[in-house]
């Protein structure tokens, strides 16, 4: 399945092949700002990386927002669990900075520490109780999210990091989903004129 | 009306069906049969229209969907709306009047109890404090359901397209907040003009004071029992109405002072909270997209093994293995001896051949194959006498051989070549 010969002469060329695949491998996301070092080495031999990885079975996806995952497309069980909680809490951080008038797309510049979680907990708390997080669960979550690359643990709290974007970017595509259902629900007949999701916007 | 039990388990097994038709209800209050029909197919496509219609029937029956005066339409049992809006919380927003007059009601009923224990007439107080339960339950779903629906109006303007005008989007968030929010921040103000406290704290106070009353002149165990129940619940509706006012004030405020950003990205988040709210995170999240999907990854932290000195001792004993001889156990000799001899049968016929005519067959084998274990000889023995080629007969006399082990009493056969 490997194909070293024409890698050969490359292999030189990457010192932290090593440290950059066991990052990967563990399911951790490589963030520009959070270990600009090892990005640099990763972008100046991109397409030997991503040539070495795919020949080995993973693919390599760099995002030009500046992080980098090898990208999957089935998990077990609880990685899909704690995915979905990942999800969870990014929604209500998001929704509690959205309140609160802050620009999203700025969302690195966000220091988020345990007091403001219990706030935020506070705010949605019969949605989070009823998924069975409490403050300390989000607390866990963010701890899960910096060792895979989604945020960086700092002495007074967590930032998040540019790959919390796929999470971002599946948000809108699910919204632009629900939405197109519900539109094409309008434009249907009247007997299908309700949504299994969406129609609560409509009333 | 229908049998509950039957109605409960149509509801059990229609479950999905009747969620989608109490949603279609806000816009529609009437349904007709091929709205139902649509709904079904909608739900449970893999149902052909027989099993649809039955479908459709079941629900009559059982009393879900009621046939309309003057037409064959159909509309939700009022019942199984409500209950259905209050689990699936879908609820409108309540009218604050009939909140205020809820809470109007606690001041009479708390009269009623003061006037029953003033008069000793505890069937009175009971009857009051019963009533009071009931509208401390009535308030607290209400102010539940409440919340819930202002959360959805707020998701709603939320999450409308980013494009629409913001005094549309929130068109219906400000109404809500100047008929709603507004009234029920008056009701719950702490000050004078608010009843909401005033009223609950009073019939706190009474209850408390009937229950202290009951104590010194010895009531009923179960009268207390009561009192006491009734006084929790008054003290546990004054913190939730005053969590639900301040998270009513928390969702409204934001959008009337329009602080909140709006973009694509809030409005998805907001669609996508109020699905996760309604539906479980699993389910607002079941959704598939083209372009996007959930961000999923392998945990296969490659792990490494280093081999401990143990090892090398193992490896340094392996390259100076000498195998070890064993003894192979011997047979002992109190075993069994095998059970088949080698005998030369063809060598003994020659012989006894030869030395024919022999008095007694047994003896001659005894004589010269005395070596022989007595149960081969005695088969050579049986076998021989059988011998086709031979004249043998038996002598009448019997007579005694001793073998090696046993002995023998037999009629000796003279065996000899037949003339």
């Amino acid at each position: 399945m490997t194909t070293p010969h024409p890698l050969t002469p490359q292999l030189a060329q990457m010192p932290a092949l090593a440290e950059l695949f066991r990052l990967f491998l563990s399911g951790k996301h490589l963030n520009r700002m959070a270990e600009p070092a090892l990005w640099a080495e990763l972008e100046q031999q991109e397409a030997g990386y991503a040539g070495l990885f795919a020949a080995l079975g993973f693919e390599l996806r760099m995002d030009a927002r500046g992080f980098a995952w090898f990208h999957n497309t089935d998990a077990s069980s609880n990685i899909g669990k704690v995915s979905r909680q990942l999800a969870l809490l990014f929604m209500v951080i998001f929704d509690a900075q959205a309140n609160a008038g802050k620009a999203l797309q700025r969302f690195t510049d966000w220091l988020i520490d345990r007091e403001w979680l219990a706030e935020v907990h506070e705010q949605q708390k019969d949605l989070l109780d009823a998924e069975g997080l409490s403050t300390d669960g989000l607390i866990d979550l963010l701890g899960r999210a910096s060792t895979l690359g989604f945020a960086v643990a700092e002495p007074a709290g967590w930032r998040l990091l540019p790959a919390v974007c796929r999470y971002l970017d599946h948000f809108e595509g699910l919204a632009a989903a629900s939405r197109d259902d519900d539109n094409e629900a309008d434009a249907g007949p009247e007997d299908d004129g309700d949504d299994v999701l969406n129609d609560e916007e409509s009333d | 009306m229908a049998n509950p039990r039957s109605l409960v388990y149509a509801l059990y097994t229609h479950w999905d069906t009747v969620e989608v038709l109490v949603r279609l209800s806000r816009e529609l209050a009437v349904l007709t049969t091929e709205q139902v029909l649509g709904c079904i197919a909608k739900v449970a496509p893999q149902m052909d229209a027989e099993a649809q219609g039955a479908a459709v029937r079941t629900m009559v029956n059982a009393d879900i969907l009621q046939p309309c005066a003057r037409s064959s339409d159909l509309q939700l049992n009022a019942y199984v709306l409500d209950f259905v809006r209050g689990l699936t919380r879908e609820h409108e927003l309540g009218l604050a009047a009939v909140l205020q007059a809820r809470v109007a009601a606690i001041r009479v009923a708390t009269e009623a109890l003061n006037e029953g224990m003033q008069g000793a007439d505890m069937d009175r107080a009971r009857g009051a404090a019963n009533k009071l339960a009931e509208l401390f339950r009535q308030i607290s779903l209400q102010l539940d359901q409440d919340r819930h629906a202002l959360l959805e109006l707020a998701e709603d303007a939320k999450s409308a397209d980013a494009s629409t005008p913001i005094a549309q989007r929130y068109r219906r968030v400000l109404e809500a907040y100047d008929h709603y929010v507004e009234p029920m921040n008056q009701m719950m103000d702490t000050g004078p003009q608010g009843t909401f406290y005033r009223y609950l704290e009073d019939a706190e106070r009474s209850l408390d004071l009937a229950f202290e009353q009951l104590s010194v002149q010895g009531g009923l165990y179960s009268h207390r029992l009561q009192l006491r129940q009734v006084a929790h619940q008054a003290k546990e509706l004054r913190r939730f109405g005053r969590l639900i006012a301040q998270q009513c004030a928390d969702t409204v405020l934001p959008l009337r002072e329009e602080m909140r950003q709006h973009n694509a990205l809030t409005s998805a988040v907001s669609l996508l909270l109020g699905q996760v709210r309604k539906r479980g995170l699993r389910r607002a999240l079941s959704r598939h997209t083209a372009n996007t999907a959930m961000p999923v990854w392998r945990n296969e932290r490659g792990f490494r093994l280093q081999l401990g000195d143990e090892v090398r001792t193992v490896m340094a004993a392996a390259q100076q293995y000498q195998p070890q001889s064993v003894v192979f156990p011997q047979d002992e000799p109190g075993n069994a001896p095998p059970l088949l001899e080698h005998v030369d049968e063809a060598a003994i016929r020659q012989q006894l051949r030869s030395s024919l005519p022999v008095d007694s067959l047994l003896d001659w084998l005894h004589t010269h194959h005395g070596h022989l274990r007595d149960a081969t000889l005695l088969r050579l023995f049986h076998e021989l006498q059988h011998e086709d080629s031979w004249h043998i007969e038996a002598c009448e006399h019997p007579e005694t051989t001793t073998l090696q082990t046993i002995r023998v009493l037999h009629h000796p056969h003279r065996v000899s070549i037949p003339a």
